[in-house]
């Protein structure tokens, strides 16, 4: 191709890849949200219920406390707090935002539930009653006689009681004692915290999900301006937040420092190795065009393949500095005097299609994983790698001449009784690494791809447990299409736990769907009817006053002559009005239900009723699906280095194709059985580095079978190898686990596929 | 003689009247200046580490024609707060510094709402003899009456927001002999206490059982 052919077509690519990104929205095209490695059709229901968890109301919830300084009144802390919550309501960006200290909720919550006492909690209290009639034997009386015989005995009761004393009023419109009944059995439920003199606690919900950026600045935002209007009812006092947009907002500027970070120490490193290698540094500044444009045409095929592309592949991308100059290195430093560049291209198209073609293929095979960022990686580093061999030989055409000057490293000739022992050596480093490879133990941890943020973490655990959230208990959600088939599946859950279970869901003040249709038949209406006429008839005789009982009777009058109201309606009303941290156990919508319970210990969930219920036990649940995510990696690196073997057999015969394809082979064991025998548990992250390695090792072995014997016939592979090692070094410094396992399982590879190269440990070069 | 009968008649009425003349009447009593007799009174009612009394309570409500009279134990710690033990069956009522709690049979504990904390305060003060505290929110009368017995009536405050209008303690010498929480005319608490069994200290297992 002509140099003017070529920098028409550089310039081409360089101009549609600039077009095509910089037309891309970056806030919806690229993502910082941990789940989106996953995939949105997980198969996997507790990954699938986590998923959606993390995307509904629960997510959104902010916890705040606002410390007053020593010596200022709690009146004007309460004045400060509702200044701060009713700024914060006052927000675009929050649904609800209300002081905790205050009981707020609880005021709200008990007339909410007074008001439908009847048509929540009767249909229960009426179907215990005809339950323990059934039992029993009762030929004395009606069931509306005995009901309101053991009624009034029940009230009479609770008069006496401890707590009657305190009563009096509640008990005049309830002496059915629903509403008691419920508090003694939702004792567990969790209330509004008591906050310690000089503190107040601020609970809110913002609109919109934390991990968009709709839901971090103008929450953030509105925050600050919420602090600033507290702080001037109450100057100097002290406010903290946490939520999940601060973490996602915090993961992800540390992502974007980390990936600057990493690029930049890898450019670096590059440059500086490879000016050991070559006399002619200016000359490296030909690598520059050659990275960004790599790096530039494997972001717009990825970001063109995928709609959301995870800013880890990004990081991970940073190896494409090693990668895409690799290519530059071995066109570069294949130049021989009197050799123009078409000759010096076809000589090296064997070796160099040869390791780009196994790389390529390699990372397409990942391609078939069913996780999103595995499928984004194999993408992005296929193309980055297909791209970076076009565009250097493209572009080397623009510079046919260019010569970097290579500095001659002469390393001392093995001894011929060590070039006897290579087989034994290599039997030897074989037996090592099965040694090792014997010893891998896996990890797998969602939370190796988050960047940590420890203090941020202290500070949202501390300020959670001013808020009485612990991490104590166990968690479970029972779900179902309808608030009734939760409803119920609920309900035999609760029946099959244990009676100290102390299980407490929102579920308690939910009719089960059967006893809220039985207490509206006609039957039952019927009997209600002559139970109040008895029960005020055994009032009466036990003594009370039965004109103090007329808000009951009024009300209960009411109930009856009015219709039953739908109950799925009903239940979503009354979910949606309870209020505070308590509405966000349940929820509703036009697909599904769920119900969230607690319990102060873990209660097996009967294997009958796994379909409807199951046990939450946080991120840490999914890392079954990680290690499931692993095993398909290992099966598709499998797969890519077969790619591999076949493909350099096809190349060069069964004998030197196999060859061939041991260097990598053992580099790649050797490097993951050092791993093993120090001690490090292996990842997802360390397969698909040993891959990436595999696939570079092949790279040096073709060149090591086409080094011609010339001084300069390993040098591309001694530079490639060292700048690759320190690109891939340089993620070691993540502080991302699992990038930092991917560079330093690669970076070892490299390392050792340079040593058994440069001692042609498996025979390979032609030319001694 | 005729004139003998009607002053025979009114011998009774001057035997009452000479007894009241006896009694001291119900008099202000400001905590800040507390005479030394109530100054004794109160140091050597709040004295006692550990005591155990019977009580009798009449509870006036409005849901019944007759009030409802229950009995229990109530238990005094120093350091720890009041209890009362109405039944084995029952809850206990623990009040303390930290407020009101009602400990279920089955071991639960349940706190009173924020909302109640004031009264609460107000009633931990009365059962402690915090005069200053319940200063306040209510007007303080002492009254010595014939013998040892005496009382202190605290009647609520205008402007004052305290859940009972009107408490009362009643006495013999150094022992509390009677309680009164009243709300309104319906709702009205009187609890009788008999004579009460002091001890240095109550046992481990009563201190888990009946405190916090």
């Amino acid at each position: 191709m002509r140099p003017r052919h070529s920098l028409i077509l550089l310039l081409l690519v360089a101009a549609v890849c600039a077009g095509w990104l910089l037309s891309l929205d970056p806030r919806t095209r690229f993502t910082t949200d941990v789940t989106e490695l996953l995939p949105a059709d997980e198969r996997d229901p507790e990954a699938r219920l986590a998923l959606s968890l993390v995307k509904e109301r629960q997510a959104r919830v902010v916890l705040a406390t606002l410390d007053a300084s020593p010596g200022a009144s709690a009146g004007s802390l309460a004045e400060a707090a509702e200044s701060f919550a009713a700024t914060l309501r006052s927000s675009p960006a929050f649904a609800a935002a209300e002081p905790l200290s205050d009981s707020a909720s609880r005021r709200r919550l008990g007339p909410l539930l007074h008001s439908r006492r009847f048509d929540l909690l009767l249909p229960g209290w009426l179907a215990a009653q005809r339950a323990e009639w059934n039992a029993g034997f009762q030929p004395a009386s009606d069931f509306p006689s005995w009901l309101a015989a053991k009624t009034v005995a029940a009230l009479d009761a609770r008069v006496a009681s401890p707590e009657g004393a305190a009563e009096a009023d509640l008990l005049a419109s309830d002496p059915l004692l629903l509403l008691p009944d419920l508090a003694a059995r939702a004792s567990s439920l969790p209330s509004a915290p008591t906050a310690p003199a000089g503190r107040a606690l601020i609970w809110a919900e913002t609109r919109d999900n934390p991990l968009a950026e709709a839901g971090q600045q103008p929450v953030f935002d509105a925050l600050a301006a919420a602090t600033s209007a507290a702080a001037e009812k109450l100057p100097g006092l002290v406010v903290r937040d946490t939520g999940v947009a601060r973490f996602a907002a915090a993961a992800k500027a540390s992502t974007q420092t980390e990936i600057a970070r990493l690029n930049i120490i890898a450019l670096v490193a590059v440059l500086a190795l490879t000016a050991l290698f070559v006399r002619r540094v200016a000359g490296l500044l030909h690598l520059v065009p050659l990275v960004l444009l790599a790096t530039a045409v494997a972001t717009a095929v990825t970001t063109a393949i995928f709609p959301r592309v995870h800013v880890i592949v990004f990081i991970l991308g940073a190896l494409l500095c090693g990668v895409a100059v690799d290519y530059a290195f071995h066109v570069l430093l294949a130049r021989r005097p009197g050799e123009d560049y078409a000759a010096r291209a076809r000589r090296i198209a064997l070796p160099l299609l040869g390791g780009a073609g196994t790389t390529i293929g390699g990372f397409l095979a990942l391609t078939f994983s069913e996780l999103p960022l595995v499928r984004q990686l194999g993408v992005y580093v296929a193309s980055g790698a297909a791209a970076g061999l076009g565009l250097t030989l493209l572009y080397f055409t623009l510079f046919p001449r260019l010569d970097l000057a290579p500095r001659a490293w002469r390393l001392p000739a093995l001894p011929p009784a060590a070039h006897r022992r290579r087989p034994l050596l290599a039997a030897l480093l074989a037996a090592v690494a099965a040694f090792g490879l014997a010893r891998v133990h896996w990890h797998d941890d969602l939370r190796d791809l988050e960047y940590p943020s420890p203090a941020l973490r202290a500070a949202d655990a501390d300020l959670r447990a001013a808020f009485g959230e612990t991490n104590t208990g166990a968690t479970y959600l029972t779900r179902g299409k309808t608030l009734a088939e939760a409803r119920a599946r609920w309900g035999a859950f609760a029946a099959a736990a244990p009676a100290d279970a102390r299980l407490a869901s929102v579920g308690l003040l939910l009719p089960e769907p059967a006893a809220y249709a039985a207490a509206h038949s006609a039957e039952s209406r019927e009997q209600l009817a002559a139970f109040a006429a008895a029960f005020r008839a055994e009032a009466d005789k036990a003594g009370f006053d039965t004109d103090a009982l007329a808000p009951f009777f009024t009300d209960f009058a009411a109930w009856l002559a009015a219709p039953a109201p739908d109950y799925e309606t009903l239940m979503r009303d009354t979910l949606r009005a309870v209020p505070g941290p308590l509405g966000l156990l349940a929820h509703a919508d036009a697909d599904d239900a769920w119900l969230i319970s607690n319990a102060p210990r873990a209660i097996p969930v009967p294997d009958a009723l796994q379909a409807g219920t199951r046990s939450l036990s946080g991120i840490q649940g999914l890392n079954h699906l990680f290690a499931r995510y692993r095993a398909e990696s290992l099966r598709l690196s499998l797969a890519g280095i077969g790619v591999l073997v076949v493909l350099s057999c096809a190349m060069h015969g069964p004998r030197l194709g196999l060859r061939i394809a041991a260097l990598p082979l053992l580099a790649t064991g050797l490097a993951l059985g050092l791993l093993a025998l120090r001690g490090e548990a292996f990842g997802m992250f360390h397969l698909l580095g040993a891959l990436l390695g595999v696939c570079l090792a092949d790279d040096y072995a073709h060149f090591a079978h086409a080094d011609d014997g010339s001084p300069d016939g390993r040098a591309s592979i001694r530079l490639s190898a060292v700048t690759t090692a320190a690109s891939f070094a340089a993620l070691t410094l993540s502080a991302i686990p699992a990038v930092a396992a991917l560079g330093s399982t690669v970076a070892l590879v490299v390392l050792l596929a340079l040593v058994f190269v440069e001692t042609d440990l498996l025979s390979l070069r032609r030319h001694g | 003689m005729t004139f003998r009968r009607p002053l025979l008649r009114l011998l009774p009425l001057a035997f009452l009247l000479a007894a009241a003349a006896l009694r001291a009447e119900p008099a202000p009593l400001d905590p800040a200046a507390l005479p030394p007799a109530w100054q004794t009174r109160l140091q050597a009612l709040s004295a006692p580490a550990a005591l155990r009394v019977a009580f009798t309570e009449t509870r006036g409500t409005p849901l019944k024609k007759k009030a409802v009279v229950v009995n229990g134990v109530a238990r005094l710690a120093r350091d720890r707060g009041l209890s009362l033990e109405y039944g084995r069956d029952d809850a206990l009522l623990i009040l303390d510094e930290q407020g009101l709690l009602l400990r279920r049979p089955d071991g639960r504990d349940q706190p009173a709402p924020a909302e109640a904390e004031s009264g609460v305060r107000l009633l931990h003060a009365l059962f402690t003899f915090d005069l200053p505290t319940l200063a306040k929110d209510y007007a303080i009368t002492a009254e010595e009456k014939t013998g040892d017995a005496w009382s202190l009536v605290f009647e609520r405050r205008e402007g004052s927001e305290a859940y009972h209008r009107r408490l009362a303690l009643a006495g013999e010498a150094t022992r509390l002999t009677g309680i009164q929480l009243e709300r309104d005319a319906r709702h009205r608490i009187v609890i009788a206490l008999e004579p009460p069994k002091i001890s240095s200290a109550f046992t481990t297992e009563e201190l888990a059982r009946y405190f916090r």
